[in-house]
C-alpha cells in the first residue's frame, strides 16, 4: 500500500509541483505546438504515459545489469534510445496491424515516442535511484504533466491571440516564450528552489 | 546558364528562410528543450550549437539521399536512431572534459524536434544539395540563438563570459533556470521580428508555428452522466427530440413528422443580394393539397371550412416548430439536425433575411402581387383565417420557409394567390 502512494506521490510531484515540462524544459516544443491544435491532447497525453512508463520499466531493468551499470553514459544513451524505438515499433506494429488504426492515429505514435518528455524519464530514474514503483510513477506523471502544461499554454494562447494591446513584434512566438515564463517561474517557485542573488 | 542561376537562386533563398526567415528557434518554436536547459553559458552553448549543426546535416542529408521511399512512421524511429549515432560521440567526449549540466540533457537532442521537422519538411521533398544548404541554414540559425541565450545568460546569471568574470556585473542566478532561458528567448523573438520588419511576411510562412486561430480544448460538451440519461430515455420512449433548449410550447415532432428541407445552393447565394429566395419544399402532408389549393385560390372574404382550418393549423404548427428548431441553437436530436437544419452559413444568412421579411410584406401592403408557389402559405390568408392566435405565431409564419416569393402587380390585381 505504501508503495502504491509512493508511486502515486511521485505522479503527482512531477505533473503539478515540479511540472517537469515548465520547470524542467523537457517536452516543452511539443506542449506549445499542440497547444494551439489540441485536438488530439488526450490520446497524445496517454500515449506519452505509455511510453514513458514501458521505457522506464524496461530500462530500469536493464539497469540492474552490472555491466551496464557500471558503463559510462554513452551505452545508456544507446541502450535507453535502441529499448525506446523497439517499444516504438512493436507499438506502431500492434495499432497498424491489430488495432488497424487510421494513419494519423499512427502519426501520433511518433510524436509521443520522439519526445524528450519521454526519453528524459530513463536518465532521471538513473539519476535519482528510483524504484521499480517510482519509475512508473514518473512516467504516469510525465504524460499528466504534458496534458496540464498544453492546457495551461492554450488558455493563455487564446487571450494572448485575442488581445489587441499586445505590440505586433511581440505577437507570435515572443509573447508565447514570455508567458511559458511565466509559468515555469510559478512552477519554480511551487518547487521551492530559491532564486536568491 | 539559365538553370543554374536558378538554382544559385533557390540556395539563396533556403539560405534566407533557414537562417532568418523561419529560424527554428524563434519563429519555428522547435528544438526549445536543450536551449532552455543547456545553453547557461557560452561554452555549453557552443557544444549544443555544434552538435546540432552536425546532426542537422547528417540527418537532412541521409533523408534526402536513402530515405525518402520509407513510410513516414519507419522514418521518424531512423531519425532518432541517427541522432543517437551521432550524439554519442559528442557525449563521450563532453564526459571526458567533464562539462557541468550537460551530461543529462546532450543524448536528448537525439530526439530533438528540429531534426523530423526539417527532414520531414524539407529533406524529403528536395535534393541532396538543397538538403545540405538547409541544414547549414538552419544550423546556422539554431546556433547563433543559441550562443546569444547561452553569452547573456552566462553574463546576466554568472557575471563571467566563457568562465572569465567580468568585474562588477551584478548577478541573477534566477536567469540561468529554465524559465530565465524562456525570457531571453522571447526577448530575441521580438528582436528578430523588429529586425526582419516588413520582410518577414515576405516568405510564405506556412512552415513557421503561426498562431493564425487557437483551437479549444477537447472537453466533451455533456457530461457522462447526461448523456447517460438521455441514452435511458431514449430507451423508454420519452422522446427522441427532447431538447431541454427549446420553448415550452413548442410541439415536439419524432423524427419521421420532419420534413426532409433541401436548399438551393445557389439561390442561397442569389438571396444574399436579392430578396428573390428559392427554396425547394417537401413537406408530406396528410391534408389534401386539393383542397387547399382550392382554399388558397379563393379570395380574401371567404371563409376557411372546419377541416381546411385544421389543415392549415397543422401546417402552421409544423412550420413553426421547424422554424423554432431551427432558432435554437441545441437541436432536439443530432439526426433530426442533420435532417432539417445543417445547412451552414448560407441557410443562417437565409433565415435571417425571411425573419426580416421587409419586401414581401410590404409587397402586400402596398398591394402589389404576390406569388406564392404550390404548398407555400399565404401568411396574409392565415392571419385572416382565425387560426393563429398569439402574436408569436404571426411572427413565426412571416418567418416561415416558403417557395419561391416575387412581387409581381398583376397576379394582386387579379387576386389570386398562385401556387
Amino acid at each position: 500500500m505504501t508503495a502504491f502512494f509512493d508511486m502515486l506521490t511521485m505522479a503527482l510531484y512531477i505533473s503539478l509541483i515540479q511540472n517537469m515540462i515548465f520547470t524542467g524544459g523537457f517536452g516543452v516544443t511539443e506542449s506549445i505546438r499542440m497547444a494551439a491544435k489540441p485536438r488530439y491532447l488526450l490520446p497524445l497525453a496517454l500515449l506519452i504515459a505509455y511510453f514513458s512508463v514501458t521505457v522506464a520499466l524496461v530500462c530500469r531493468s536493464l539497469d540492474g545489469i552490472s555491466f551496464i551499470k557500471n558503463s559510462g553514459i554513452g551505452v545508456h544513451a544507446l541502450l535507453y534510445a535502441g529499448v525506446l524505438f523497439i517499444i516504438y515499433v512493436a507499438t506502431c506494429l500492434f495499432v497498424a496491424k491489430i488495432l488497424k488504426a487510421e494513419e494519423k492515429i499512427i502519426r501520433r505514435v511518433g510524436v509521443a515516442a520522439f519526445n524528450t518528455l519521454v526519453l528524459a524519464i530513463p536518465y532521471i530514474n538513473r539519476l535519482s535511484a528510483a524504484s521499480m514503483l517510482d519509475s512508473v510513477g514518473l512516467g504516469l506523471g510525465a504524460g499528466f504533466a504534458f496534458a496540464i502544461s498544453v492546457t495551461l499554454i492554450n488558455l493563455g494562447l487564446k487571450r494572448i491571440n485575442d488581445n489587441k494591446t499586445i505590440p505586433e513584434v511581440f505577437k507570435g512566438t515572443a509573447s508565447i516564450f514570455i508567458y511559458v515564463a511565466l509559468l515555469s517561474l510559478a512552477f519554480t517557485g511551487l518547487s521551492g528552489r530559491s532564486l536568491s542573488l | 546558364m539559365a538553370v543554374k542561376r536558378k538554382v544559385e537562386k533557390n540556395i539563396k533563398k533556403v539560405f534566407a528562410k533557414g537562417a532568418l526567415y523561419h529560424n527554428p528557434l524563434l519563429i519555428e518554436a522547435v528544438g526549445i528543450s536543450p536551449v532552455v536547459a543547456i545553453a547557461v553559458s557560452l561554452k555549453t552553448a557552443a557544444y549544443l550549437a555544434l552538435i546540432t549543426m552536425v546532426l542537422l546535416i547528417v540527418a537532412e542529408t541521409l533523408t534526402s539521399l536513402f530515405l525518402k521511399k520509407l513510410p513516414r512512421h519507419i522514418r521518424i524511429g531512423i531519425y532518432m536512431l541517427i541522432g543517437t549515432a551521432v550524439v554519442i560521440p559528442f557525449v563521450t567526449l563532453v564526459e571526458a572534459t567533464a562539462v557541468s549540466n550537460i551530461g543529462l540533457f546532450l543524448p536528448l537532442v537525439s530526439v530533438n524536434s528540429i531534426i523530423v521537422l526539417h527532414c520531414e519538411r524539407y529533406a524529403i521533398h528536395r535534393n541532396v544539395k538543397l538538403s545540405i544548404a538547409d541544414s547549414l541554414a538552419s544550423g546556422i540559425g539554431y546556433g547563433v540563438v543559441v550562443l546569444v541565450v547561452g553569452f547573456l545568460r552566462e553574463l546576466l546569471g554568472s557575471g563571467s563570459v566563457f568562465g572569465v568574470p567580468v568585474a562588477s556585473m551584478p548577478k541573477s542566478s534566477g536567469i540561468l533556470m529554465p524559465f530565465g532561458g524562456f525570457i531571453v528567448l522571447g526577448f530575441l523573438a521580438a528582436l528578430l521580428k523588429t529586425l526582419l520588419g516588413s520582410g518577414y511576411y515576405k516568405y510564405n510562412s506556412q512552415d513557421a508555428f503561426e498562431l493564425t486561430g487557437i483551437d479549444d480544448l477537447p472537453i466533451p460538451k455533456y457530461s457522462a452522466i447526461t448523456l447517460l440519461v438521455s441514452k435511458l430515455l431514449d430507451k423508454i420512449r420519452i422522446s427522441k427530440t427532447y431538447s431541454p433548449e427549446l420553448p415550452k410550447n413548442t410541439q415536439v415532432i419524432m423524427d419521421k413528422d420532419l420534413p426532409e428541407i433541401e436548399v438551393e445552393k445557389d439561390s442561397a447565394l442569389k438571396a444574399k443580394k436579392n430578396i428573390e429566395i428559392e427554396i425547394i419544399q417537401g413537406i408530406e402532408t396528410k391534408a389534401d393539397t386539393s383542397d387547399i389549393k382550392e382554399t388558397e385560390e379563393s379570395t380574401k372574404a371567404e371563409t376557411i371550412d372546419k377541416t381546411k382550418k385544421d389543415a392549415f393549423k397543422e401546417k402552421v404548427k409544423k412550420q413553426s416548430t421547424i422554424s423554432n428548431h431551427k432558432k435554437s441553437k441545441g437541436a432536439a436530436s443530432l439526426e433530426a439536425k442533420a435532417k432539417a437544419f445543417d445547412y451552414g452559413d448560407e441557410f443562417k444568412d437565409i433565415l435571417e433575411e425571411l425573419s426580416a421579411y421587409e419586401k414581401t410584406k410590404k409587397g402586400i401592403d402596398d398591394g402589389q402581387a404576390v406569388e406564392i408557389s404550390e404548398d407555400a402559405i399565404n401568411p396574409q390568408e392565415i392571419e385572416q383565417s382565425g387560426i393563429i392566435d398569439s402574436d408569436d405565431q404571426k411572427k413565426d409564419i412571416y418567418n416561415m420557409d416558403t417557395e419561391s416569393i416575387k412581387t409581381g402587380k398583376d397576379s394582386q390585381e387579379k387576386g389570386e394567390c398562385e401556387n
